[in-house]
């Protein structure tokens, strides 16, 4: 679990990961997530530590319970992950960028160019 | 249901303080770690939870009971440390025996499997094994006993890295199948964190800190930045480490930040993370990093 | 889990029977210590007298070299049983102290009978080899078929004698143990309660001590019995007190 970011507390690390699940598809609607006993073997941490990492998921309602039979996920997960995600991760990762083209002294309309540059590429590459 | 209970427990080696005023509660089922500097205090601690030694002042409890002189809590729990006592003239297998003698929950089956996945021979003694087998050894001891109580004192010294990741995962999977109390102690905060609900950190003798990894973890936040935007941004708060990183200043502050204020943070373009455990052990027992830097610089 | 109760007689017994199994050697080191003063005696000194006429030659054959051997034996028993190693194998199974001070008497109690009974045969067996050998020999004492009576109550004599020492040096080195001055009022009470100490402490030549003479010098069998038996339990009871205030495994 490590590599994927060290400094973050295990039990986010496995909301994240997840989400991700969720996100990519991986984990369908209505489809049964991993226990937390199934994901503390799977990753070899405490059954607790899975615990908390689920509860994140069921406190904004991404799964929701079965009593007696575990947790699936809701089906509006995927597009309240999205949302979310557009709100923090990207914001954050939009605040990492400008922080950036400010040291290199880079201003709006070249950083603009860049990434427009890019997505270009990446059209030619699909089509 | 409460395992371990201690009022204001002092530990004294004819006068001189070994362990002050404990105060602490530890819940049935919970892996606790147990870290602290050289000489903190670890291995007093457990070995008075073990029935071994008597406290000096304050009330001690296992299982309801005064631990010292307890057939109980003898009866549920297990102690193992890097000096165990064998009767050298026993073979290995001979000493499993004993063991199933003993412990009424233990699993010689699950032993011996032990011991032919970690190449131990059952025909060999324990005094003619290398160090990392012969903690390798005790550490199967200590899961197959599956002891109400069990008590892990540095059990990896000695093994290989193979060895100390087969170990936590085995007495992992053994506790998601038979649930106990699990006390255990290592200077490697890292090696062990993943398989910690809890820790405890002892530090002058004195509990410093008792709870959740994550929360001790969530407690410190990591700036990098330029020295003045360090100091600007970080106005009333505790700074609980400097260190220089290059051009960069790496700060390690308790975490009082709202998210509001996280978010001016990234915009003024300070970097701000959550501190790695180890980081907020290291903050927590005063080592901060860089401090052996401070001998040199006088 | 719940949790297991034990009583203390299960545990004792496992304790005793644990204490057996790895400690076999002690009883084998009995065996080899009386073989060897054995051969020693058998073998026997010739001692002589001569005179310009005639020659006198005897051979004196006691059995009191296995007797010895097998109090000295008992001493090291006593002293063995109390090391940190001893007790720290038992903590590291189940174990109390009092579930360890019994269990040590309890293997005390069995090696003492086997001690007895070796050394008193050990006798036995030694007048049959003289009188095969020489043919011609004065027997001091009677034998099991002769005065069994007197055999038997040999062999309590002896297992009371290695039980006493055994009791008495493991409550010493408990009490040693505790408290390492304690050795200072244990030795003055010892050289107190004998006459010849307390008059060789005064420079006087005195008698044999009184402590050797309640035991030794008591002529009466049943005495004996009451002695020996009212002063081990004595010194039994008194080793709880140190065995319940020593830590395990202080390193």
């Amino acid at each position: 679990m490590h590599d994927v970011d060290g400094e973050k507390p295990i039990y986010i690390q496995i909301a994240d990961w997840l989400e991700n699940a969720i996100i990519d598809g991986t984990l369908q609607v209505d489809e049964k997530v991993y226990s937390q006993y199934q994901l503390a073997e799977l990753f070899t941490i405490n059954p607790a530590t899975a615990g908390k990492g689920l509860t994140i998921l069921l406190e904004a309602e991404l799964v929701y319970k079965k009593r007696g039979l575990g947790m699936f996920v809701a089906p509006d997960a995927q597009e309240k992950l999205r949302a979310k995600r557009k709100e923090q991760t990207l914001l954050q990762i939009v605040q990492d960028l400008l922080n950036e083209a400010s040291l290199l002294n880079i201003g709006t309309d070249e950083l603009n160019q860049i990434i427009e540059k890019e997505r270009k590429q990446r059209k030619g590459d699909q089509t | 249901m409460t395992v371990i209970s201690m009022k204001h427990v002092s530990k004294n080696y004819s006068r001189i303080a070994a362990l002050t005023d404990l105060t602490v509660k530890i819940e049935e089922n919970v892996i606790t770690g147990i870290v602290g500097r050289n000489g903190a205090g670890k291995t007093t601690l457990l070995k008075m939870i073990a029935g071994f030694q008597k406290a000096t002042k304050g009330e001690l409890r296992v299982f309801d009971e005064n631990p010292f002189r307890s057939l109980l809590v003898s009866a549920n729990s297990i102690y193992i440390d890097d000096a165990m006592s064998y009767p050298g003239s026993m073979k290995l297998h001979e000493l499993l025996d004993e063991f199933n003698r003993f412990y009424a929950n233990w699993n010689e089956e699950l032993a011996v499997r032990l011991m032919e996945y970690f190449s131990i021979p059952l025909n060999s003694r324990h005094r003619f094994l290398s160090k990392g087998k012969r903690s390798t050894f005790n550490a199967i001891v200590g899961i197959a006993a599956r002891c109400p109580l069990t008590i892990f004192d540095e059990p990896t010294t000695g093994m290989d890295t193979a060895a100390r990741n087969d170990f936590y995962r085995a007495l992992l999977k053994d506790y998601i199948a038979f649930p106990r109390t699990i006390l255990l102690s290592s200077h490697y905060i890292d090696e062990m964190k993943d398989v910690l609900e809890d820790l405890l950190v002892i530090h002058r003798k004195r509990i410093r800190y008792h709870g959740s990894i994550s929360d001790l973890q969530e407690a410190h936040l990591s700036l990098r930045g330029s020295s003045e935007q360090l100091s600007g941004s970080t106005l009333g708060k505790i700074i609980v480490s400097k260190t220089t990183r290059g051009l960069q200043e790496e700060w390690i502050v308790e975490n009082d930040f709202s998210d509001a204020e996280r978010a001016e943070l990234n915009r003024q373009g300070i970097t701000n993370t959550t501190v790695s455990l180890n980081d907020a052990y290291l903050a927590l027992t005063e080592q901060p990093r860089g401090g052996i830097d401070d001998v040199f610089n006088a | 889990m719940s949790l297991t109760h034990r009583t203390m007689g299960e545990v004792v017994k496992q304790q005793f029977l644990f204490k057996l199994r790895s400690n076999a050697a002690v009883i084998t080191v009995l065996f080899v210590m009386q073989a060897v003063v054995w051969g020693l005696m058998i073998g026997g000194a010739n001692t002589g007298l001569s005179m310009s006429t005639f020659e006198l030659r005897w051979n004196l054959i006691t059995n009191d070299g296995v007797v010895i051997a097998s109090l000295l034996w008992a001493l090291v028993v006593g002293v063995i049983l109390t090391t940190p190693g001893q007790r720290n194998a038992s903590f590291t199974y189940v174990s109390s102290p009092v579930t360890e001070n019994l269990a040590n008497f309890c293997f005390f109690g069995l090696a003492a009978i086997i001690a007895g009974v070796t050394t008193v045969l050990s006798g036995s067996v030694m007048k049959l080899v003289v009188f095969m050998k020489d043919g011609n020999s004065i027997i001091e004492t009677g034998g099991l078929i002769a005065a069994p009576l007197d055999f038997f109550s040999r062999i309590v004599v002896m297992i009371l004698y290695t039980l006493l020492i055994m009791v008495v040096v493991y409550t010493f080195m408990l009490f040693v143990q505790m408290n390492r001055l304690m050795i200072v009022p244990i030795v003055l009470l010892v050289l107190l309660s004998t006459k010849s100490g307390v008059f060789d402490l005064l420079g006087i030549e005195g008698n044999m001590g009184t402590l050797f003479d309640f035991f030794y010098k008591e002529s009466s069998f049943w005495l004996f019995l009451v002695k020996t038996g009212v002063v081990m339990v004595i010194v039994s009871i008194l080793s709880f007190f140190p065995s319940s205030r020593i830590e395990v495994k202080q390193s």
